[in-house]
């Protein structure tokens, strides 16, 4: 007999044989294997309870940022409030010797002014300093108006004589009234009412200012590298070399090292889906893993890859206002694959209505060459001086990736929620 | 449902295992993934059909398993035997099976995929790893073995109702 006919008989024989009776200790044994297997009632949560521990450990590592920045704030309040207290003693002492002087005599007060500049320089000089210490009193108290007020004069420079010398003097009688006006025009907040000098809290005025003097301003003020994190979320589409994309989500978290006013290093991690969809993927050139043609002809295939991302940018930012802050950015992603599914819909031959799915997955950690990242938006600094930013962004996929070996691209909308750590 | 198809599932367990207990261990392996994945299962096909892919695909697993465990084996004693159509008639397919199980576990895997479940060498040499020409040769020796142990197995039977 040969081997063909050897063949045919025995899968006659026990091709579909059926084993009489039923054994108990099967399913006995089969009970012992689910129960050995069985999950606690969270093993099903499991993703969601490791996004949820993510979120707890930034909320918390943003929250210890935030408390420890509070900290040190604190401390740098109370040496400051210690000496707006000394200074508060000085105006008060000032406005007495104002009081003194304006209580003289007449002529006494006539041979004072004009017996010499000196002497009224004196004079416009003591209401300067109680002018600057106010404002010094005011900036000490805010810490954030010194970045913003660029017309305030630093302690050191009046010190040193150069706030009195931006005074005009006129030698005549209206002098005193006219040097206090043009204070009053300059320092709000220093006004002349019946006869007496009074400090009124100061109105904030709306400062528009150039993107040199931000620039300036912020280069002035810049301590070694700042740093922010926050979450950020986007939504982006896959556009790949076969098949069609999806619009998908992503997450996670970013962390800015602000290297100078203009430039900044966004780095972090980020987790998202992305999903292709192949139609008549029998005749496609990806390599489409345990495709089994007894099932029938592979008719559509799509993939679900879950990517963790490890982004560098470098981003330029130009300043449209104090507030307001356009931002480009160019950069490089590292692309790990954590799970990949590839979900086949074979259409059965001969019954061309019927179909058949079988799902594989590939849950092995894999590196693939990143993608090119290109970016541009807004960053805009809220009320309560966190910072939102929203940027479009395009990622050109560098080389071949995945077990499909499909080229990529993803255009998308990023936002994130920045948090000032230092 | 277990009760249902112990007997379907279990034949084809059989075949793809040395004992008993190996059958049952397949055959759990397999039922465990139906339960857990029985909504990969599309409604309207054959439920035994699916139920048969999942079953080999568990005995493929097992096999891969405890591979390293298998020891190679030499054919150089394998000799062409022959069979007669009504020696095999003769035999039960619990006879067939029993030979079958005999059978080295590389060579009865071949034969199986081959013979059974009709995969072509290429095919097999994916699902479990080896090459085409392997595949060719384990099918060649598990037939010669298989004729060898069937012709024994048929004597042993003429015997009986002779004796």
């Amino acid at each position: 007999m040969d081997d063909r006919k050897f063949d045919e008989l025995l899968k006659s024989k026990i091709g579909e044989y059926r084993n009489p009776g039923f054994e108990p200790s099967a399913l006995a044994a089969l009970h012992q294997k689910m129960a050995a297997i069985s999950q606690p009632w969270y093993g099903r949560y499991r993703t969601e309870l490791i996004a949820g521990t993510a979120t707890l450990l930034c909320a918390g590592m943003i929250f210890l940022g935030q408390y420890f920045s509070n900290r040190v704030n604190e401390q740098w309040m109370a040496t400051n409030i210690q000496a707006l207290k000394d200074q508060e003693n000085q105006i008060q002492l000032l406005k007495e010797e104002i009081e003194r002087l304006r209580n003289l005599a007449p002529d006494t007060i006539r041979i004072t002014e004009f017996s010499g500049q000196d002497n009224s320089g004196y004079y416009l000089l003591l209401l300067s300093k109680i002018s600057a210490l106010e404002r010094k009193l005011e900036t000490l108290g805010n810490p954030e108006n010194q970045m913003r007020n660029s017309q305030l004069i630093p302690l050191a420079d009046y010190n040193a004589g150069k706030f009195s010398n931006s005074l005009i003097f006129d030698k005549n009688e209206s002098m005193r009234i006219h040097s206090i006006s043009r204070l009053n025009t300059r320092n709000p907040e220093v006004s002349r009412a019946e006869g007496k000098i009074e400090v009124s809290p100061k109105e904030k005025e709306s400062v528009n200012l150039s993107a040199k003097t931000i620039r300036d301003i912020e280069k002035h003020y810049m301590r070694g590298v700042g740093i922010r994190v926050g979450p950020a979320v986007e939504i982006h589409r896959g556009f790949y070399s076969e098949g069609e994309g999806a619009y998908n989500f992503g997450g996670g978290i970013a962390a800015d090292f602000i290297m100078s006013p203009s430039l900044s290093l966004e780095t972090g991690v980020k987790y998202a889906l992305h999903t292709n969809k192949v139609k008549n993927a029998d005749s496609s050139n990806l390599n489409f893993p345990d495709v089994d043609p007894q099932l029938g002809q592979l008719n559509t295939a799509e993939i679900d890859f879950y990517s963790l991302e490890l982004p560098l940018y470098l981003k330029y930012r130009y300043p449209f206002s104090d507030k307001t802050y356009l931002q480009t950015g160019v950069g490089y992603s590292f692309f790990i694959y954590t799970k990949e599914e590839f979900d086949y819909d074979y259409e059965i031959s001969g019954n061309p209505g019927a179909s058949i799915n079988t799902l594989v997955k590939d849950k092995n950690f894999t590196i693939y060459p990143g993608t090119l990242n290109f970016s541009l938006g807004l960053s805009k600094e809220l009320k309560n001086k966190k910072i939102l930013e929203t940027s479009l962004f395009y990622q050109h996929g560098v080389g071949s990736m995945g077990i499909e070996k499909i080229k990529l691209q993803f255009l998308g909308v990023k936002g994130s929620y920045w948090f000032k750590i230092r | 449902m277990y009760r249902e198809f112990y007997p379907y599932a279990i034949g084809i367990c059989l075949r793809y295992s040395r004992t008993r207990d190996e059958a049952i261990e397949i055959l759990n392996d397999g039922f465990l993934k139906i339960f857990t994945k029985l909504d990969h299962y599309t409604k309207g096909l054959s439920f035994t059909g699916w139920l048969r892919k999942v079953m080999i695909n568990s005995a493929i697993d097992y096999y891969r398993r405890n591979e390293k465990h298998y020891n190679a084996l030499d054919i150089s004693h394998v000799q062409y035997e022959a069979v007669s159509e009504t020696a095999l008639d003769a035999l039960s397919a619990e006879e067939i099976i029993a030979a079958v199980q005999k059978l080295p576990p590389s060579y009865r895997m071949v034969f199986n995929l081959f013979v059974i479940e009709g995969y072509k060498h290429v095919e097999i040499a994916n699902m479990i790893g080896i090459s085409v020409g392997t595949s060719k040769s384990n099918l060649a020796v598990a037939r010669e073995k298989l004729k060898k142990m069937l012709i024994i197995e048929n004597d042993k039977l003429g015997k009986e109702k002779n004796g």
